[in-house]
């Protein structure tokens, strides 16, 4: 189905475009704010649950909600590294040339 | 003038339908679900009706910039080989993207405001990463909780940690638009509420709201982007185990 939707212009459109760092920049803050707040909370909770189900009260939400806060830091700190890998990626003229070419 | 304003996300059914004891009525975010896949569909199918041209149309060149754009994010996260995700990535993008436009219209609903309706497509995404990983790799996939080139002692730690915040991939998705577009909307019935209670001095608020709104339209197409992203950036993950 390849020839049935013909790609022909560019794109114009900056918001749109690759390499916009606007658009870029507003998707990783959104995303680094609720990474941590949602891992550091579904810790919690786990905790919660185990403390519940297992009777074991104040030790599961405690361990729970350092976990939790271990894993949101993990995933931001994640995130953040791939985020500086696309901008030396974006710098890299050999990658430029490519896009031209395509 | 009083009114709650979280009272516009209550729903309340229409008529009552059940099949087989289940209760099955229709409320009015399900119609709006209906309108939001009806306008997607129709919008495209005016695009193919109209005619695909070399040179498009400005409808045309509309489609064909977020398409190329939805492309280069599957590119980009899953890989050039793996285009086979493309019709779900933008199908997801523009249905959300079509409910978040639609709630901006005053007397409509907002059904991405529902935790049930963006759990719901969380859910179902953790799913599909959860089956393309153990179909791809098997239970090499397991691997994927263990980061390369960790202390052993550390290994049954960073499990539990890796699990949690696997774990949390859906919640934050969920979390993340529901949060966005109940905010937004609530800001908007609070900026009414004060502009029909004040005096002459509520045309403030009511400037502020159309100014709300602006920021609102902007939201709607960053939310609907920041999901698409993450959906490929999750199934990327799974399909090149970090």
């Amino acid at each position: 189905m390849s020839g049935s939707f013909r790609l022909s212009i560019p794109c114009r459109n900056k918001l749109m475009s690759k390499g916009n760092s606007f658009r870029q920049g507003i998707g990783i803050a959104f995303r680094l704010g609720t990474e941590l707040v949602a891992a550091t909370m579904l810790g919690a909770l786990m905790g919660y649950a185990a403390d519940y189900f297992f009777d074991t009260k104040p030790w599961g939400i405690l361990v729970g909600l350092i976990f939790g806060a271990a894993a949101g830091c993990l995933t931001v700190y994640r995130t953040a590294m791939t985020l500086q890998f696309d901008e030396e990626e974006n710098n890299d003229p050999s990658r430029k040339e490519e896009e031209k070419d395509s | 003038m009083n009114e709650n304003p979280l009272h516009h996300f209550e729903l309340h059914p229409i008529g009552h339908l059940s099949l087989f004891g289940i209760d099955i009525s229709l409320n009015k975010a399900i119609f709006i679900m209906w309108a939001g896949l009806a306008i997607v569909f129709g919008l495209f199918l005016l695009i193919r009706t109209l005619g695909l041209r070399l040179v498009p149309g400005k409808m045309q060149s509309i489609a064909e910039m977020f398409l190329l754009f939805l492309r280069g994010l599957v590119d980009d996260f899953i890989g050039k080989e793996e285009r086979k995700f493309f019709p779900f990535v933008a199908a997801l993008f523009f249905f959300i993207l079509s409910c978040n436009t639609i709630g901006l219209i005053p007397g409509s609903y907002t059904i991405t405001s529902q935790l049930v309706v963006t759990g719901t497509f969380a859910i179902f995404i953790f799913i599909m990463t959860l089956f393309i990983g153990f179909g791809r790799h098997g239970l090499h996939f397991l691997g994927i909780l263990v980061p390369a080139g960790i202390p052993k002692i550390l290994i049954p730690m960073m499990i539990v940690i890796e699990i949690i915040s696997m774990l949390a991939r859906p919640f934050s998705l969920a979390v993340r638009l529901f949060a966005n577009m109940t905010a937004g909307h609530t800001i908007l019935a609070v900026l009414f509420a004060m502009s029909l209670s004040l005096p002459w001095i509520g045309v403030l608020p009511f400037g502020f709201t159309v100014a709300i709104n602006g920021l609102e339209l902007m939201v709607a197409f960053i939310q609907a982007y920041i999901f698409t992203t993450l959906t490929c950036f999750y199934i990327g993950d799974v399909i090149k185990m970090h």
